[in-house]
């Protein structure tokens, strides 16, 4: 800011004026006046246009604007595991390195390179020479040092990935090394992915610590990053509005955005229609058939990239009828995967194979998948002692989570042929996860989408699969438990060499479907809405829901 | 008067405490799980924890109970769950909106709903009259989210006359907080673009929330003034050969105002409420946005401290409503005597 706003009123004022007489005459005689933008620009936010210089930002080719249906919830890229904020870190802060487009291959980012033993006990970075913060910091082997030491002591966010770390060292001043007691799968990419160690300012953190909090409280309000745009002004459920950072060491070109704001808008119409009306660019999180009802309107496309995504469907395997595996085999073959995925998915999506997606690292080719046969599941049901089914069944879901209710009603539909009754109930976010973290009280077949923090299939079975994921230490709320794959998980994730590792994975798959604790349904295509003038965007599933503003262009 | 306002603002503070006692029991009743909600899809049970004994959640809940009691003495609302930050903050950042929407449709209400009452009360019976009972009914009977989204596509997509959301245009640069009213904060910084972009900005939103209780208040009005001109201190004004202008200024309006303001008084609370659904669709980033947030995040200390400054805010306008009367009615003390 620190623009004078009088300045700009007086000089403007006049100008402006014209500007709205002629807009409006030309619209009057059905004239191609102004473009809509613009006259709408006008009308609404009082002749924004013609003013330059002034305390208005002009929505024009430099600006993106990107609407996002959900807050974020802290600029602190430390403490968060929450969808939305990421968008914000990823293009304010960096990495050590990165995945090469859309593929889970390591490439450099501030690191320029990277070293991996044998043993995959010691990882070396070489950090890049002349970055800097935008506080004119310079990134060095102690930076990063202290950002790694901050996550592991700050205890949120990727902190539980850097646990196997015993010692940092900084044999130079851009050289990092890091020690681990053993090897642990995935170790890499908590340096790469969407929840990562971002370096920031030590300078900004030292100079606003509070308490041992680390700079909490700061860094929730301020970013200060070595990333291509800083944050110009944000406001928590109001707007985020980032500007170029002059001195980005990649360098800058004239066709990037030269600004970029981040709109949170919280009712999906609202949304629909400012995306529509080409006032906003992108518009994340809006619900599925908001989504879909926008692909093919004119001046929007929709990607259709497939994701890592993978939604399930869990059963209880504790308590009541589906604790027998046999019912949970007779389920999942009652259930019309087809069906589901062509009409009430439009097809943008594809039966899941196991736990793990298709497109992932370690995903056993051969892992089968149940398909639609009611006879066998009458018959597996009625092997299981229940002839003409006769129980009922509770599904869970919470408000606000549009996939899940369809998904319960078409289970519901599904299992009435087997005389199975399924009940639906909605709840509180909170209320759910309270119902179904605590071993007593869970009982029912909820929804589930995973996707991973670290590009390794543990991040998937261990969470969702293992007994020691069950009540508040994971996501295991169907109170899955079978030893086998708890061994196997855990020498997975422990041995060095990839071709047993991924052996032992792919051994855990088989025996997952086998016991059929969920239904693997489906893997999502990802479904982003954007203005057709919008060109650069490569989605990876590694980091789903953000967007590279470097990257992207208007055509 | 003043011994009465003194009294009321004591009780005040006993009514508060209640509102704390009731909130907190019944947010907690919920068994809910804000920790895990709070710490993420991927966090461990370590994180989870940490969490938790970082927003005090894993104490028994009388201690929390007496933490927050405690703290709210020292005027601190606690940390927000959600939002990471303390509630006292985020009520300073989304308060000044709401109430700017809510003064604006209550301005509304009284400078359309007022004269419309008043006006169709006069002229009982003829055809203007029956056309505007239709139209009362008909905004009376119009939930807020619908008439919002119908306004929205009528006015941005079609007309493109009306902004559709927030309360100023995307590109454009909020003032530094005055008041946090931006109506005023962008005339004070002589912002006249950001001032006029302000208002229109407030049209729709406050248009969606007056209209219901413009229909009320006109309904209101309507019935009171028939009742005053039925009276029999009309009939001896006109005997004393008072015009009619005279008798609708002197005698009409500010008896009808009596029944009316305590309906006035009741509408604020019925538009405070309305304000979380306006908000949402709007994208208002008022203190129902963050209620809803709050809640669906079961965030305890901000729903405590919304309930808190709404209850604070129906108090304070019942007891304006409660001093109007007696500015309007003689006839009314607020000692309980009646005034002779």
């Amino acid at each position: 800011m620190g623009l004078n706003a009088g300045d700009a009123g007086l000089g403007g004022k006049q100008d402006t004026r014209e500007e709205v007489m002629s807009a409006l005459n030309g619209i009057a005689a059905g004239m191609p006046g102004p473009s809509r933008r613009a006259f709408l620009a006008m009308a609404a936010g009082g002749l924004a246009l013609p003013l330059t210089g002034g305390r208005v930002v002009a929505a024009s080719a430099d600006t993106l604007v990107v609407a996002s249906g959900a807050d974020a919830v802290t600029l602190d890229p430390g403490v968060s595991f929450d969808g939305q904020s990421p968008l914000l870190w990823r293009n304010v802060y960096e990495a050590l390195i990165d995945y090469r487009d859309d593929t889970l291959e390591f490439v450099p980012q501030l690191a320029e390179s990277f070293d991996v033993s044998d043993d995959k006990k010691t990882y070396t970075f070489k950090i890049r020479r002349n970055v800097k913060f935008t506080d004119g910091e310079i990134l060095d082997a102690a930076a990063v040092k202290f950002n790694i030491e901050r996550q592991t002591k700050v205890g949120q966010g990727i902190a539980f990935a850097l646990a196997a770390i015993e010692s940092i060292e900084t044999p130079d001043d851009f050289t990092v090394v890091l020690r681990l007691g053993a090897p642990s799968d995935g170790f890499l990419s908590a340096f790469a992915s969407l929840y990562t160690v971002k370096m920031i300012s030590p300078k900004a953190i030292r100079d606003n610590e509070k308490d041992g909090d680390h700079a909490q409280a700061w860094l929730r309000d301020n970013m200060v990053g070595t990333g291509p745009y800083a944050m110009r002004s944000y406001k928590q459920s109001q707007q985020a509005v980032l500007e170029r950072n002059p001195d980005y060491w990649r360098g800058w070109k004239d066709d990037h955005f030269d600004r970029v704001i981040v709109k949170y808008v919280h009712e999906a119409s609202t949304e629909r229609l400012l995306l529509e009306q080409g006032d906003v660019d992108v518009a994340l999180f809006l619900p599925d058939d908001v989504v879909e009802s926008l692909d093919g309107k004119p001046g929007i496309v929709v990607t259709d990239e497939p994701s890592f995504n993978v939604y399930y469907l869990c059963f209880n395997c504790k308590n009541g009828p589906t604790a027998d595996p046999r019912v949970r085999r007779a389920l999942a073959q009652a259930f019309n995967y087809d069906d589901y995925i062509n009409n009430a998915l439009r097809g943008k999506a594809r039966q899941a194979h196991g736990p793990i997606p298709s497109g992932f690292v370690g995903h056993a080719k051969d892992t089968p998948a149940y398909s639609f046969n009611l006879e066998k599941a009458k018959q597996l049901l009625a092997e299981a002692g229940y002839p003409n089914g006769g129980f009922k069944l509770k599904y869970t879901y919470e408000t606000g989570y549009f996939w899940k209710r369809p998904l319960g009603e078409f289970m519901q539909a599904n299992m009435k042929e087997l005389g199975v009754d399924v009940e639906i109930q909605e709840l509180s976010p909170s209320a759910w996860a309270g119902l179904l973290s605590n071993p007593d009280t869970a009982d029912h077949c909820f929804g589930l989408v995973w996707w991973p923090t670290l590009a390794t299939p543990y991040d998937y079975m261990w969470s969702l699969f293992h007994t020691a994921a069950q009540g508040n230490a994971g996501y295991n709320w169907g109170y899955y438990s079978n030893p086998e794959v708890d061994r196997l998980l855990d020498e997975g994730a422990a041995e060095p060499d990839e071709a047993r590792r991924l052996d032992l994975y792919a051994k855990a798959q088989m025996l997952i479907v086998e016991d059929s604790p969920a239904l693997f349904i489906y893997e999502k295509n990802y479904r982003l809405p954007m203005s057709d003038k919008i060109s650069g965007f490569v989605f990876n599933g590694m980091r789903t829901e953000t967007l590279d503003f470097y990257s992207l262009r208007r055509a | 008067m003043l011994i009465f306002i003194v009294k009321r603002l004591l009780l005040t503070v006993l009514v508060l405490a209640g509102v704390c006692v009731i909130t907190f029991a019944l947010t907690h009743l919920v068994p809910g799980n804000p920790a895990r909600l709070l710490a993420g899809q991927h966090a461990t049970e370590a994180q989870v924890a940490a969490l938790a004994a970082q927003y005090g959640l894993d104490k028994p809940l009388p201690t929390q109970f007496w933490i927050y009691m405690t703290g709210l003495i020292h005027g601190d609302l606690g940390m927000s769950l959600t939002y990471r930050r303390p509630v006292f903050d985020d009520l300073a950042q989304f308060l000044p909106a709401s109430i700017e929407l809510t003064l604006t449709a209550v301005l509304l209400t009284v400078f359309i709903g007022l004269p419309l009452g008043l006006f169709a009360g006069v002229n009982r019976g003829r055809p203007l009259d029956h056309v505007l009972r239709v139209l009362t009914v008909g905004g009376v009977s119009m939930p807020i989210f619908w008439l919002g989204i119908i306004l929205q596509i009528v006015f941005y997509k079609h007309l493109q006359l009306l902004p559709i959301g927030g309360r100023l245009g995307i590109t454009e640069i909020e003032p530094t907080q005055l008041t946090g009213f931006y109506v005023i904060d962008t005339w004070a910084e002589g912002d006249y673009q950001a001032f006029r972009s302000s208002l229109l900005h407030l049209v729709l939103p406050a248009s969606t929330l007056a209209i219901g209780s413009i229909a009320v208040i006109s309904r209101m009005m309507r019935a009171s003034v028939i009742e005053v001109l039925d009276s029999d201190y009309i009939r001896t004004a006109r005997a004393k050969g008072l015009t009619d202008g005279q008798i609708l200024r002197r005698h009409v309006f500010r008896n009808a105002m009596v029944p009316t303001t305590t309906v006035l008084g009741l509408q604020i609370g019925a538009l405070l409420a309305g304000n979380v659904l306006a908000e949402v669709v709007f994208s208002w980033p008022g203190i129902g946005l963050y209620a809803v947030n709050a809640i669906k995040n079961l965030d305890y200390p901000a729903i405590m401290g919304v309930t808190l400054v709404i209850s604070i805010i129906y108090v304070v306008v019942n007891l304006v409503v409660d001093i109007a009367y007696v500015v309007l009615d003689p006839r009314i003390s607020l000692d309980g005597r009646t005034a002779r």
